[in-house]
């Protein structure tokens, strides 16, 4: 990062061309790093949506447009689900066929997911499709679109960047701006404090309760759903945090990927805070070309569980991912029938330090549907989820939880959410916990030094992946 | 962007300056190998699993034998990092002092650290060991295994030395509240658990540790390569001194999935036996009411107790 972040700086003379071929060779070195054979994929990826857009730019015959957009969305989408979902259609279709009592035999290919394909793929369709509705241009500028389809900060985790955002930021001059990166440097403390304090201290147990379900107590199964729900958001969250911050250094504004999430007062708002640049990608790509809510209840209802279903099956190929999404649109029923899905839409207890009796409560109904979903997305199969769920609605989820070793790591981690919370809590309105450019310096120093000495000393550095990239 | 510069410079000098201070606070409360791998080069060592990390006691041989020379040093790690093979066999080199004559070595065996997973390739071997990448054995403070090892931040190595030092100063919470999760390596490399001996909590200790090793015996198989290893280690060892082959007793119950698991051990180890200065079955005579802290390791009280005895044995060997 450093070497890239000098190159980027001081050796292109500011000269835009340069810059953004430094960023795309870094990119590259980055993605290559990895597994080299895939950059191919990405570069066939880029190369077919460079050229379908100039296509798209040229015509104004609306067949031939359609088509063009057609090819792009068929080739991406092939690849993603030939990578991402062969093995599960084909390991569902010969289930079935067993199910019905003639079983059959199917050859499973044996092949890995390409790192970060479900992002580029959706970045790159956005570019596509937002030309074919004629709400963005086509660039000639080629070093600058694969720039931007492989921008490295976000290229394997997000936020999903849409083309209207980022790909103007390719093409005009970058200036370094102190504050700007300054807040980038904050973003990324932040983002590592909420990976490797909280994210993977949560993941030690997490992972231990799961994996050992069946011999727990209830209660700590629940403590073992509530782990998750801490490490997914840590995880997540600290990655795009992570790449928003690093994204700073270089003079670009990405999205936010998520807003406090888990201070929703209902599960609409939640998906409003949670992975921002899908939810949002899926709405404008899927449920408003669907016909979003203007078809009434039923279309409203029909529409909200397509976007769930397809959400759960972006997350991964399993049952467990779709039932997970399915939840989900279940979850959002009521609010679409008493029409109050969009009730929620500022900050809860604005200006204001704590919340009222009415929105605690509302939040804690809403963390506490959250957690029973996850214990979906964190199961390695359906009977897997169900089985923990019945033991965790036993006679044992009301006897004290069970101390895993080592005890001490568990007993920091617990309190270490607390903390975390609180700080979230009072930063709910700002664009990450750690914005506090406004406060005096000694404010500052001390905050950074306090966050840098419980990365040091409660930061686990083990092997533990972000859980993203898997998708 | 030149104060930009300048304040990441200073940021990351503060980083590292912190760092190196905290480095040398690392100690035996560190982790359970960080002191074996910082303490200098030994002249006579005590090699095997985590049998033998909690339950030989150096300095109760060293004074059973009247060893006030070549002091002896416990290098096991556990079953994960020292089965014989080649990744031990190369930090027991370089542990080891060139200059060792006259010197004694302790090696326990017992099935597992001959044998290998059904699964695994030779090249997959010790993937997981503490040991492998690690070039430096005895240096402090070891900056490589705290880089390349240590899974904290540094921060932690004072948060656990101060931990154990208000924990020892309330002693009675060491061993009852903390239920094994603390562990410290004394300066001679033996490993001090503070567990509960609550028996509620040793057996369901017992329990998954017997299941976990019952597991095992069926994806486990005696490993050529792994005895291999072990003679090779033997052959070595034999160049400075004198090498006693120890299998440490175990629970009745974890003796029977071993000999289930490797019914002919003794006569699969015969030519490390003739090779060595003695064979010690410790399980023969039953585990004559030792403690165990899980069915597998011994308790630090059993554990002097069996030191006394290998120490009495080479000394009947000897005299």
């Amino acid at each position: 990062m450093p070497i890239v972040f000098i190159l980027h700086w001081f050796t292109t003379n500011k000269n835009i061309k340069s810059q953004n071929a430094v960023l795309l060779v870094a990119s590259y070195v980055f993605y290559g790093w990895w597994d080299w054979r895939f950059l191919s994929l990405i570069i066939f990826s880029s190369c077919i949506d460079y050229f379908v857009g100039i296509g798209l730019g040229k015509s104004n015959d609306k067949r031939k447009r359609k088509l063009l957009v057609l090819t792009s969305i068929f080739i991406n989408l092939s690849l993603l689900g030939f990578f991402k979902y062969f093995n599960f259609f084909a390991e569902s279709f010969a289930n079935a066929f067993t199910l019905l009592g003639k079983p059959i035999e199917v050859s499973r290919l044996n092949i890995i997911l390409p790192v970060g394909i479900s992002f580029y793929t959706f970045q790159t369709l956005s570019y596509t499709i937002d030309i074919y509705k004629q709400r963005l241009e086509p660039t000639l500028n080629a070093l600058s679109f694969f720039a931007y389809v492989s921008f490295f900060p976000q290229l394997v985790a997000g936020p999903i960047e849409r083309a209207s955002n980022l790909l103007p930021q390719f093409y005009k001059k970058r200036v370094f701006e102190y504050d700007k990166a300054v807040d980038g440097m904050r973003q990324v403390l932040w983002g590592l404090f909420k990976k490797v304090v909280i994210a993977d201290n949560c993941a030690q147990f997490a992972n231990q309760i799961f994996e050992n379900y069946t011999n727990l107590s209830g209660s700590t199964l629940v403590i073992g759903a509530i782990f998750f729900t801490f490490q997914i958001y840590g995880d997540f969250s600290g990655y795009s945090d992570i790449a928003i911050g690093i994204a700073r250094f270089f003079g670009f504004n990405l999205m936010q990927n998520f807003a406090f999430p888990y201070f929703s007062r209902d599960i609409a708002e939640f998906w409003r805070r949670w992975h921002i640049s899908l939810s949002t990608w899926f709405r404008d790509y899927v449920y408003i070309p669907l016909g979003g809510s203007k078809g009434g209840t039923w279309m409203k209802i029909k529409n909200t569980f397509i976007i769930f279903l397809v959400s759960g099956f972006w997350h991964g190929a399993n049952w467990t991912f779709l039932v997970w999404g399915f939840l989900n649109a279940c979850y959002f029923l009521p609010l679409i029938l008493s029409n109050r899905n969009r009730n929620n839409l500022n900050s809860v207890a604005e200006n204001k330090v704590f919340p009222s009796i009415k929105e605690l409560f509302q939040i804690v109904i809403t963390f506490c549907l959250v957690v029973f979903g996850w214990i979906f997305f964190r199961a390695e199969s359906l009977d897997m989820a169900f089985s923990y769920i019945v033991r965790m609605m036993s006679i044992s989820t009301f006897m004290p939880f069970q101390i895993l070793t080592p005890k001490l790591q568990m007993l920091y981690s617990l309190w270490l959410i607390i903390p975390f919370i609180a700080i979230e809590w009072l930063q709910r309105n700002q664009q990450h916990a750690l914005a506090i450019a406004s406060k005096s310096k000694a404010f500052r120093w001390t905050a950074y030094i306090s966050v840098f000495m419980l990365i040091i000393t409660f930061g686990f550095f083990g092997k533990n992946e972000f859980i993203y990239f898997q998708f | 962007m030149k104060k930009f510069i300048t304040n990441s410079i200073i940021f990351i000098c503060i980083i590292t300056a912190i760092h190196i201070s905290l480095a040398f606070l690392a100690d035996g409360s560190t982790d359970d190998y960080y002191k074996k791998l910082a303490s200098p080069r030994q002249a006579s060592l005590i090699l095997g699993t985590s049998r033998a990390l909690q339950g030989i006691m150096p300095t109760v041989v060293d004074s059973v034998i009247g060893n006030h020379k070549n002091h002896l040093y416990n290098f096991a790690f556990t079953i994960n990092s020292s089965p014989f093979g080649e990744v031990y066999y190369n930090a027991v080199k370089k542990k080891l002092l060139k200059t060792s004559k006259g010197a004694y070595f302790i090696v326990t065996v017992d099935p597992w650290s001959i044998s290998e997973e059904k699964t695994l390739d030779h090249s997959e071997f010790d993937e997981h060991s503490v040991l492998k990448g690690m070039s430096v054995f005895s240096e402090e403070p070891n900056y490589e295994y705290l880089i390349k090892k240590y899974p904290f931040g540094w921060g932690m190595i004072a948060f656990n030395k101060m931990t154990l030092a208000i924990l020892k100063y309330n002693s009675k919470y060491l061993n009852s509240s903390v239920q094994g999760s603390f562990t410290e390596v004394d300066d001679t490399g033996y490993l001090n658990v503070y567990t509960s001996m609550d028996s509620l909590f040793v057996q369901r200790k017992e329990k998954k540790k017997f299941n976990s090793y019952k597991n095992s015996s069926k994806s486990n198989f005696f490993s050529g390569y792994r005895y291999s290893y072990l003679i090779k280690t033997i052959k070595h060892l034999k160049k400075h001194g004198k090498v006693y082959l120890v299998r440490l007793p175990v629970h009745q119950k974890m003796l029977e999935i071993e000999n289930r698991f490797m019914v002919d051990f003794d006569k699969k180890l015969l030519s490390a036996i003739n090779l060595s200065d003695g064979y010690l079955d410790m399980n023969c005579s039953g585990s004559d009411g030792y403690k165990f802290t899980d069915g597998n390791h011994l308790y630090k009280e059993s554990a002097k107790d069996v030191s006394v005895k290998i120490g009495k044995w080479i000394n009947q060997l000897h005299y």
